[in-house]
């Protein structure tokens, strides 16, 4: 007799499961109707800002002076350059410090020049779209001074635009035989 | 299981770190730095400021005399350098009848000179820049100033002068001659 009442349980155990299964094998499906379609869209925004960036292209420039009386040393630096400026309003330009005296001492200083008159001057050469330096130039330990600047919506080429800077060193007698280096920091800005 | 997940978790974070921004490497930065190497060796260079004339004071055959400036530029190297400033007669006294430096038409006539001047602006150790009674030779350079290591003129150039002596001899016709001097500096 109790044999018997544990199968009927057994059986009413089966009989419930069959409608719990039935309902999750179904479940996606109803899901998939209600809730989307077979083609979905997705908006992506992004804003496009004015920036800059710039590389230079050695990371040495050797000024040398042809023949042996005193022509100045002259040496040329090149630079890639990367912006893009606000389409009203913006601006931008690349700018240049002698942010390292030329070292040792005893040859050319930019800072205090052995003799007045002794300079490292600048001219600027910079494909469109900027607008090189009117020069020559003075470099500077203390201020940035104009390589190149910008108007507004300018653009270089995804590979960059090109610029140089042609260097220019009195060549004084008072300098001491030797090599000197200086460094010369440069800096490009966007708005 | 947790542990593998942390652990991969952290794997991914460290590779993500590590992965440079491609548009940061592609197009360089704000900034950018370069050297500027220069190397300042020994070097010289002189004007000759004009035409000298030389004069002869009175009719007595007092010798002909004048004088040539100079402006020099040296700079000699350190510890080992020197330089000079010669002087060579280039081209002969012209036309011939007069006076010459390779054939004097007597004995004795010359070409002679003293040189005096400044010394370098800078450092002169060693320079000497005064020859006294020298004769000019038309084979030969002849000194007129030396120089001795690391010496080195002001940018605007330091002066020197030559001042000449040229015989007056009854022999020479009358006329007008001239001669070309050349003067060298060097420097090491």
């Amino acid at each position: 007799m109790k044999i018997k009442q544990g199968e009927n349980n057994m059986k009413k155990l089966k009989l419930s499961f069959i409608p719990a299964v039935a309902l999750l094998l179904m479940s996606p499906l109803g899901y998939a109707q209600g809730l989307g379609t077979t083609t979905v869209t997705n908006q992506v925004s992004v804003t496009v800002a004015a920036e800059a960036a710039l590389t230079v292209g050695a990371s040495a420039t050797t000024l040398t002076s042809v023949g042996t009386n005193f022509s100045d040393y002259t040496g040329t630096t090149l630079l890639t350059y990367f912006i893009r400026t606000t389409n009203t309003g913006g601006t931008g330009f690349i700018k240049l410090q002698v942010t390292t005296d030329f070292a040792p001492t005893g040859g050319p200083s930019v800072g205090s020049a052995p003799t007045a008159g002794d300079t490292l001057s600048y001219m600027c050469s910079v494909s469109s779209p900027g607008t090189p330096c009117s020069g020559p130039l003075t470099s500077s330990i203390s201020t940035q001074t104009s390589v190149a600047t910008f108007g507004t919506n300018n653009h270089s080429t995804k590979t960059g635009n090109s610029a140089s800077v042609l260097w220019t060193l009195s060549n004084d007698p008072l300098y001491v035989t030797g090599s000197y280096t200086a460094v010369v920091t440069y800096t490009i800005s966007a708005s | 299981m947790i542990k593998r997940f942390l652990v991969a978790s952290a794997l991914l974070a460290i590779t993500v770190a590590l992965t440079p921004f491609p548009a940061n490497a592609q197009l360089g930065s704000g900034t950018g730095t370069t050297t500027l190497n220069v190397t300042v060796g020994a070097e010289a260079g002189l004007t000759v400021a004009a035409t000298s004339n030389l004069t002869s004071i009175g009719t007595n055959f007092t010798s002909f005399t004048g004088s040539t400036a100079l402006t020099y530029y040296i700079r000699t190297t350190q510890s080992t350098g020197a330089g000079s400033i010669t002087a060579k007669v280039t081209t002969d006294f012209a036309p011939v009848g007069g006076p010459s430096v390779a054939t004097p038409p007597t004995g004795g006539d010359a070409l002679t000179y003293t040189s005096s001047g400044a010394v370098p602006g800078n450092n002169s150790t060693g320079a000497v820049m005064a020859f006294a009674g020298v004769t000019a030779s038309t084979t030969a350079q002849t000194n007129v100033a030396t120089f001795g290591a690391d010496n080195r003129s002001v940018f605007a150039g330091n002066s020197e002068s030559v001042a000449w002596t040229l015989t007056n001899d009854p022999k020479y016709k009358t006329g007008s001659y001239s001669a070309t001097v050349t003067f060298t500096i060097s420097a090491t």
